[in-house]
């Protein structure tokens, strides 16, 4: 899309998702499921993954898939990165109260 | 590579847009810009005017009418893909919305888009043939209806004039036992990438036998085509597993098929009649859920 074709709408890029001291929990989920290797795609995988849970907050294995197929990652073979949005959509649909204990149990085994 | 420059033009108002479309004879619409900035950044085509759509209000809709749905030209994919009318009453193209490109794709470009584009591997070509729609072409001159079957004439050819401007496609709705599905074989062994084959069936089922039938297939041949022999072998049959087979196996021999590094002739029509037979299969048992 051109840049002109933009003007007067408002764009949300990955550095207006989270910060390095509080990390949606999209990008938490990269974290805590190694969802990236060398980071290239990971801007562009992140905000697919908020943009998939915004609409489904409860998305299966092939739906993530679907929803992330525009993007192309050379180092984690996509599963590590199904897992970080499955993580991310299960903290996601956590009640509020949970959010001042660490999630447990989420990650890998 | 960057494109040659060009003029963007951003109208208000439809009327503005045809003005403006003919004055200049070269000029390209624009709306989802999915095909057409892919082709002007590989210099593919290098018109001196870009007419973008995107700011004149109420082209987005879709409108259940009395006979038909009826898309505006910038309806985006992701639109066509979840709507509830075209869900009810365009199975077929709303499928083939849902497997157009990636979600980037189906979020900025435009049915209509895919339409004017006509590319011979495009999915919802072949979904707006077997639903039988109309597309709607406007000019300085005033507005004409084109039958799909009438509108994809050559690879990446309509039968727009250069002067005219797709304003909405128009899907009759469907009347009782009446359903259609769409399926599609895409590379890379997905199913969002261009079709190597896909195929939409549209169906009528009365009593249990196939009373009428339309068979569109994409990504074989050089447009995106009505398969009318596959769809009169269907006609008359109770659409049991051996009479789509067969139906299948009919048609598409005299379709000279490409040929690339995706798929051989062959393989290409082996892949449309699977999709044909699974195809109707679906729209068979949408026919029953209504």
């Amino acid at each position: 899309m051109f840049a002109v074709q933009a003007h007067e709408a408002h764009v949300t890029t990955i550095e207006g998702v989270g910060t390095e001291n509080a990390l949606h929990p999209v990008q938490e989920g990269f974290r805590e499921e190694f969802g990236l290797q060398c980071g290239y795609c990971t801007p562009g995988m992140v905000v697919s993954a908020i943009g998939l849970l915004a609409q489904n907050p409860e998305p299966s294995g092939s739906e993530i898939r679907h929803a992330i197929e525009g993007n192309l990652c050379r180092c984690t073979g996509y599963q590590s990165i199904v897992a970080a949005i499955q993580y991310a959509a299960a903290e996601m649909r956590m009640p509020l109260q949970a959010e001042s204990e660490p999630p447990a149990g989420q990650g890998r085994p | 590579m960057y494109p040659r420059t060009f003029d963007y033009l951003a109208p208000s108002t439809l009327p503005e847009a045809l003005q403006l479309l003919s004055a200049d004879s070269e000029a390209k619409i624009l709306t989802g810009g999915m095909s057409l900035v892919p082709m002007l950044k590989l210099r593919l085509m290098a018109p001196k005017t870009i007419i973008d759509l995107g700011r004149i209000s109420g082209l987005d809709g879709i409108e259940e009418r009395d006979a038909d749905v009826a898309l505006g030209p910038l309806v985006r994919h992701a639109d066509t893909a979840t709507d509830p009318s075209i869900r009810m009453h365009a199975q077929a193209l709303g499928e083939a919305a849902a497997l157009t490109g990636d979600v980037q794709v189906r979020n900025w470009g435009t049915t209509c888009g895919s339409m004017a584009h006509a590319d011979p591997s495009a999915d919802q070509p072949a979904g707006a043939l077997a639903c039988g729609a109309t597309l709607v072409a406007a000019s300085v001159n005033g507005t004409r209806e084109i039958a799909a079957a009438d509108f994809f004439l050559d690879a990446f050819t309509s039968a727009l004039e250069p002067d005219e401007v797709l304003i909405a496609l128009r899907v009759p709705k469907v009347g009782k036992g009446e359903a259609s599905a769409y399926e599609k074989v895409g590379r890379r062994g997905g199913r969002s990438d261009f079709a190597i084959a896909g195929a939409a069936v549209w169906l009528r089922m009365e009593a249990g036998l196939i009373a009428d039938a339309r068979v569109a297939i994409t990504g074989v041949g050089l447009k995106p085509f009505l398969a009318d022999v596959t769809a009169a072998s269907l006609i008359g049959t109770d659409g049991s597993g051996a009479a789509l087979s067969d139906a299948a196996e009919r048609g598409l021999d005299d379709v000279v098929a490409m040929e690339d590094i995706f798929g051989s002739r062959s393989y290409r029509s082996h892949l449309a009649r699977l999709c044909i037979r699974k195809a109707a299969e679906r729209a068979i048992a949408g026919t029953a859920s209504e």
